[in-house]
């Protein structure tokens, strides 16, 4: 999986914000992500699986596999309900 | 600029004579102009090309550290104080209403301002772009505050402090899909925007009181 260029993430102020900058995302809203959140989201910019994710996720965070790949699929889910994958 | 009518009639007040040295120019595709006017007949090409460049000065705005907002500016006191919601929602009535009450005020711009961001503080200009009415005049005014107003039953104001509900209030009335690099500058530019100023909420009926309210609380 691997997020569309047309994305961009930034920290406003203290709140890690993302848009799409063109149309070629559906998606015309914005979405806020914690730092987790964005930890994964840097990942998935640069394409990987959801394996990868998980992997990266727990050597990262101190949290089981299971939890991981629950929070994971959650996570993948609602970006994928955004139109936010190529 | 060599759009004609309705564009050129109500920048009149900002031509100045040496076309050969712009900072920006803007263009329009003539073959997407006809394309639209054909399909929507009862929109007259020059409001087209009006709006049309009117969204490309926002989109190259952004390279020189401005953008515009979807909101009626208002100057009182050497302050700019812009109120921003949906169309409809009763932005120009409340700044109408300044008017009224402070015979001094004046409206900057009724429908997108432009803000930039000079040496360290953001300023307010008119534009020829004001939506359906001619009401913009060519100054250049420190911004004071920017509220976001909502109808309400009765007059009631608060400072924004949850920084995520100003950024998504702020990207909804302000263009967002110029194009990664042009979107870098806007969060730049609305990153400094929320550390400099203040936001508030205003839920106002359309009377001078709210007007009143709004003057008290965000000329602190």
């Amino acid at each position: 999986m691997k997020i569309k260029d047309c994305f961009i993430l930034r920290n406003i102020a203290g709140i890690n914000t993302i848009i799409s900058t063109d149309s070629t995302s559906s998606f015309d809203g914005m979405i806020t992500l914690n730092d987790t959140g964005v930890f994964m989201w840097n990942i998935l910019k640069n394409g990987a699986t959801k394996d990868d994710l998980v992997n990266a996720v727990i050597s990262e965070y101190d949290i089981d596999t299971e939890t991981a790949s629950a929070d994971i699929d959650a996570f993948l889910d609602k970006l994928a309900s955004v139109d936010v994958f190529e | 600029m060599e759009a004609t009518g309705k564009t050129v009639a109500q920048a009149e007040k900002y031509l100045i004579p040496d076309t050969q040295n712009a900072d920006i120019t803007l263009t329009y595709d003539s073959d997407a102009c006809k394309k639209y006017i054909d399909a929507h007949p009862e929109v007259p090409e020059q409001s087209y090309i009006y709006m049309t460049l009117g969204k490309r000065f926002g989109e190259e705005l952004l390279n020189f550290n401005g953008l515009v907002l979807h909101s009626s500016a208002v100057e009182y006191e050497n302050n700019a104080y812009l109120f921003s919601a949906d169309s409809g929602t009763g932005k120009s009535t409340h700044t109408g209403l300044w008017r009224q009450c402070f015979s001094d005020a004046r409206i900057i711009n009724d429908d997108k301002p432009a803000l930039r961001l000079e040496d360290g503080k953001f300023y307010v200009y008119g534009t020829p772009w004001s939506g359906s009415t001619p009401m913009n005049i060519n100054v250049r005014v420190p911004l004071k505050a920017i509220c976001f107003i909502e109808r309400a039953e009765k007059n009631s104001i608060e400072r924004i402090t949850d920084n995520s509900e100003i950024i998504q209030l702020f990207l909804t009335q302000t263009l967002r899909r110029v194009g990664n690099d042009r979107a870098e500058r806007l969060f730049e530019l609305l990153d400094t925007l929320i550390r400099s100023i203040p936001f508030y909420k205003l839920h106002c009926l359309p009377d001078e009181d709210a007007a009143k309210l709004a003057y008290e609380v965000m000329s602190k």
